[in-house]
């Protein structure tokens, strides 16, 4: 299983690093398969950015169900359980596509995807930062630090299960990161360097011990540097 | 989650660790201890409880373990002590239950994060499940003693509870105490922590 995980993850950042292209035109150029491209780039994206910091709950899974094959009892397939944690990055995926349809529609986002507008800039990270204090993003965290009560309390077998049981764990993560992926907009969607810092904050932020302090953290420096990008006005920090 | 497994337990739990008094495992599933890794006693006594169609009632048990680092990234080693007055088929089967065999959580899931597993030991076992000052006892291996939280002003006792509303990874609703004594000797577990966490709680299992 391990192995799949991996391999999961070097398909996305081999994808990352060599296969992404886009349409670049004006949106108002854009097909129906354009917009089907944008969906796939980001669901595979986030599968790379998000993998990672699954990783030691997909093998804690693992673990109880190689017990229950050992003893043949009936178990929740690991794949599945990546599938369904899959599942909600992809609907994430999908609605971020349609968002970024229009802020392009808008010309908040030039058509390189980055942030043509830098009290735009501004503005997302501060919310972004602030996000970070809020009782929902507390929570899920939690939720998502916390394996062992997933799995105590969500268990179920079958595949059925399995992507259920996966789906739930994704919706905590979704509930910790997704404003975070958002800051792709004010970076740029395909900027590689920003999507390696966000894949490690995100990690850190939920499999090291010290995690929630790296949270609060991260939440004052975003505030910080939005305010820094609209004090500088017309300059923006990140244009 | 599909009931299959033969067995239930409804269990005094006295629960003592090594974190300080919020036990970082409870909400984070990490622990706040100063090595960052969980050890833990925890002290059950049977109130109602079957395997298959054994009565398990009124037997009592106690469980040790220790973890590196923070309980679900694994490595633990874990021991399981039974009190002398169950007979053959009840050590059995409390056995088959807490090493996960039977399947159920939060069992399963404690026992997939265990490298190391001892027991089971029969022992004589004192226990008292007293809601605020429960206390368990193995003589030469282990003791624990739970009190009361005090305020810090008055020094009258805090009544603290952690509750689950929609249900907790061991238990719903536990009394937050304190502990006066705590220690485990046995083997290659040994460990000390005074004036750490303490949990006092009805357990339901299996559940989820």
């Amino acid at each position: 299983m391990a192995a799949v995980i991996l391999l999961l993850i070097i398909f996305s950042w081999y994808y990352m690093l060599f296969g992404m292209s886009m349409n670049m035109q004006p949106v108002a150029t854009w097909s129906y398969a354009d917009i089907a491209v944008l969906m796939m780039m980001w669901a595979i994206m986030m599968a790379g950015m998000m993998l990672p910091a699954a990783y030691p709950v997909v093998m804690l899974v693992e673990q109880l169900n190689q017990k229950r094959i050992q003893r043949q009892a009936s178990y929740t397939p690991t794949l599945f359980f990546v599938l369904g944690y899959l599942l909600a990055w992809t609907l994430y995926s999908v609605a971020i596509s349609l968002i970024q349809y229009g802020l392009h529609y808008w010309a908040l986002l030039n058509p390189m995807m980055r942030s043509a507008n830098p009290w735009f800039s501004a503005a997302l990270l501060i919310a972004a930062g602030s996000y970070q204090f809020t009782p929902l993003k507390q929570a899920c965290l939690q939720r998502c630090r916390s394996p062992l009560s997933l799995l105590s309390l969500h268990w179920q077998e079958g595949i059925k299960g399995a992507i259920h049981l996966g789906f739930i764990h994704g919706q905590y993560c979704l509930g910790c990161c997704w404003f975070l992926m958002a800051l792709l907009f004010v970076t740029g969607v395909m900027n590689l360097q920003w999507i390696f810092i966000l894949t490690a904050v995100v990690l850190i932020e939920k499999v090291v011990a010290k995690g929630p302090y790296v949270e609060k953290a991260l939440g004052l420096l975003l505030i910080t540097l939005g305010v820094i990008s609209a004090l500088s006005g017309g300059m923006g920090f990140f244009n | 989650m599909p009931n299959q497994q033969p067995w239930a337990l409804s269990m005094h739990h006295i629960e003592c660790c090594n974190c300080s008094h919020g036990c970082g495992c409870q909400f984070a599933g990490f622990p706040d201890s100063e090595s960052g890794g969980c050890e833990a006693i925890l002290g059950f006594e049977v109130i109602k409880g079957h395997f298959k169609e054994l009565d398990l009632a009124g037997l009592k048990m106690v469980f040790a373990a220790m973890w590196p680092k923070a309980i679900h990234e694994g490595n633990g080693k874990g021991a399981l002590f039974i009190d002398s007055a169950a007979s053959d088929e009840q050590v059995t089967a409390l056995a088959t239950i807490m090493s996960g065999q039977a399947g159920g959580m939060p069992v399963e899931a404690i026992a997939s994060t265990f490298t190391e597993f001892e027991g089971p030991v029969i022992k004589n076992i004192h226990m008292n499940s007293d809601a605020n000052n429960a206390s368990f006892s193995i003589e030469g291996v282990l003791e624990a003693q739970q009190a009361p939280l005090k305020n810090p002003v008055t020094g009258d006792d805090h009544h603290v509870h952690i509750t689950y509303p929609d249900g907790g990874f061991m238990w719903d609703d536990g009394i937050v105490g304190t502990t006066t004594a705590m220690s485990m000797h046995y083997g290659n577990m040994s460990f000390q922590h005074v004036g750490r966490f303490a949990a006092k709680a009805i357990a339901n299992w299996p559940n989820g």
